[in-house]
């Protein structure tokens, strides 16, 4: 290569040290703006989607933006519960689909539930719902089949890679307190389905029928037929009030539902009680929607929110940190020009006797300008393609292997 | 010195002619006063005289690389003193060959590299013109250390590259500025009889700036630069 270009490319590889040292700096002061960025966009774009494809979102009051962020991303310390009579409420009103979400353990495989008992191993969110939700979320199982029964998991597309999990596989719910195996239940799941990735939180949890969910809270159970049971010990002969045997605590529950013994499983009091996280509904019409919030507008204990005006306004809040990010960025910005202009007046300097020679020779005046400027060009088009490049994988690695803190690693 | 010039354009013979030129350098009391001065096309040249009595300075207003605060410098029909930057630039790019004292190579290019050094600034190298390089290289002795960069070459190989740079476009002007400063004796000859014979092939008037009388009986004028110039008191 020929003209000034292919000298200054010439003078950069001569001097290979300086220009690596150069380029390394610049392609670090760019690489953290250009990944802050695509993430930014990546997580406005991915926030905003979820958010638009969750029409409304029932939940006790609280903080909106955890209510959301556990119902959509499984995330959050949310802890306030609605029941399960208060999305049948939504269901009688006739206003649409309710989609139950209950978001609060936790599942390992089973392999590890040993190890699990001691250490902060890797676990995934156990969401219990029911197939409206995969209905809703475009979900299909990649293998096997959708949680059809009591005690069935399917499991995201990369909770599957991570755990390497396949069909028949188990999976464990993981103890709310270690060492404290009075409190503590943990069910066998068996892997009966393993959905197809979409690039969502839903890659990342696992996925289970409502009433597995409740079994898991221990307040549904299985174990042998009490009226078949000889040992005393176990059952009283007498009956309760209601004239049912009642069983001592010494008889054991079952640790896992499979096709033979669930019919075994079996609820104790009111459905109408039991625990949900949130409900999502899906309205028949935007006239039914408009009633619905007008309905819960003024409910002391409830929400009905649309996850999307609450994503917006997290996303603001983010944009406006991400301002003073850009101020930062700014200052950043004029202290490597200026570092830029010295190296540049350095060089200058230093080939001042080049520059000399060549006016001698007769180059034209911009000749030293353009000398100068192809290698701050090439340098920063060079940084800037490899923080490009850096940015992108640093993306990719974030939203491929679950370093997000949006995706319920 | 000829006092007796007549319009430059009915002597086409003469390449260069000065006429009351004065030069002086902005807050130095040196000055230089030449009031006329002519050279016929393919003379050679030797300037000399002690350092500072304006030698370099003479050849470089010749060459249009510095304009007098008076008077008039023709050079190959070309009047510089009335020439813009861009068209003395142009001059010496395409009409002057430079060879100086430190060679003033570049140090990140080869030596062919630096032979083609116009042709790169020019944005095009063709392959005639890279043919002419080697073959010239070929022909002072340094085409076999082509693809070797300055720092790796002798004293005598680097101006040798040096001459070739000065002389790849066929100049009609080569200034020398003590093109033998820095050599040793055996060298110093070696490098005056290649500067001699590409003149010659060339057919171009040659200007030679140097301290060493030794060299003068290969010239045919010889300036002695103390004539022409003065140190002005304070």
């Amino acid at each position: 290569m020929s003209g000034t270009l292919g000298l200054a490319l010439r003078h950069l590889r001569f001097h290979r040290g300086r220009s690596l040292i150069i380029l390394a700096c610049l392609t670090l002061v760019l690489v953290l703006p250009i990944t802050v960025n695509l993430l930014l966009s990546q997580y406005q774009t991915g926030l905003l989607a979820r958010g638009a494809a969750t029409p409304l979102l029932l939940g006790a009051r609280g903080s909106r933006v955890d209510l959301v962020l556990k119902s959509l991303y499984f995330e959050s310390d949310y802890g306030d519960r609605i029941i399960e009579s208060d999305a049948n409420a939504l269901r009688e009103a006739g206003f649409g689909q309710v989609i139950p979400l209950h978001i609060r353990h936790r599942v390992l495989p089973h392999a590890n539930a040993e190890v699990a008992r001691s250490l902060q191993l890797d676990d995934a969110p156990l969401v219990g719902t029911d197939l409206g939700y995969f209905d809703l979320r475009g979900l299909s199982a990649a293998q096997g089949s959708l949680p059809l029964f009591l005690g069935d998991a399917v499991v995201g597309a990369r909770v599957a890679e991570r755990f390497g999990l396949t069909l028949g596989d188990h999976l464990v719910t993981r103890p709310e307190r270690a060492y404290d195996p009075g409190r503590s239940f943990q069910l066998k799941i068996p892997v009966v389905g393993v959905l197809a990735a979409n690039g969502t939180a839903d890659d990342a949890a696992v996925f289970a029928d409502v009433r597995t969910a409740w079994v898991v809270d221990g307040i549904g159970h299985g174990h042998d037929a009490v009226d078949q049971i000889r040992d005393p010990s176990l059952v009283r002969r007498e009956t309760d009030s209601k004239g049912v045997l009642v069983a001592t605590p010494k008889l054991a529950r079952l640790q896992e539902i499979t096709p033979q013994n669930r019919a075994d499983y079996h609820f104790h009091g009111d459905t109408d009680g039991f625990p949900l996280t949130s409900a999502i509904l899906v309205p028949h019409s935007d006239k039914m929607r408009t009633i619905a919030k007008a309905r819960y507008g003024s409910n002391e204990t409830l929400f009905l929110l649309e996850p999307s005006a609450v994503i917006q306004e997290v996303m603001g809040l983010v944009l406006r940190v991400k301002r003073f990010y850009d101020t930062n960025l700014l200052l950043v910005t004029v202290s490597t020009a200026l570092f830029m202009a010295l190296v540049i007046l350095l060089s200058a300097r230093l080939r001042q006797s080049e520059l000399e020679t060549l006016h001698k020779l007769g180059a034209p005046r911009r000749t030293a300008f353009w000398l100068l400027a192809w290698e701050i060009i090439v340098l920063l088009a060079i940084s800037t393609l490899l923080a490009g490049t850096l940015g992108l994988i640093l993306n990719w690695l974030v939203s491929s292997r679950g370093l997000s803190l949006l995706s319920a690693a | 010195m000829d006092p007796n010039l007549k319009s430059p354009r009915l002597e086409r013979r003469i390449l260069i002619k000065m006429r009351n030129v004065e030069f002086s350098y902005p807050g130095e009391n040196f000055r230089l006063g030449i009031e006329a001065l002519s050279f016929a096309g393919g003379a050679r040249i030797a300037l000399i005289g002690p350092s500072g009595c304006g030698k370099t300075t003479l050849a470089y207003l010749m060459a249009g690389l510095l304009r007098p605060s008076a008077g008039q410098v023709w050079a190959l029909e070309q009047a510089l003193h009335d020439a813009t930057d861009a068209e003395l630039r142009h001059f010496r790019r395409n009409r002057v060959g430079f060879v100086f004292q430190q060679f003033e190579l570049l140090d990140y290019l080869s030596a062919e590299d630096n032979i083609l050094l116009s042709d790169h600034l020019a944005g095009r190298v063709s392959r005639d013109r890279r043919d002419q390089a080697r073959h010239l290289a070929k022909r002072v002795g340094v085409g076999h250390r082509l693809r070797h960069r300055p720092a790796t070459l002798s004293q005598g190989e680097r101006q040798r590259v040096a001459i070739c740079r000065a002389l790849l476009h066929e100049p009609r002007l080569l200034i020398a500025d003590e093109p033998t400063g820095n050599l040793d004796p055996d060298t110093t000859e070696l490098i005056m009889d290649l500067l001699h014979e590409q003149v010659g092939r060339l057919g171009c008037t040659f200007v030679m700036v140097t301290h060493d009388h030794a060299l003068l009986q290969r010239f045919d004028h010889c300036l002695d630069c103390r004539a022409v110039s003065s140190e002005q008191s304070a």
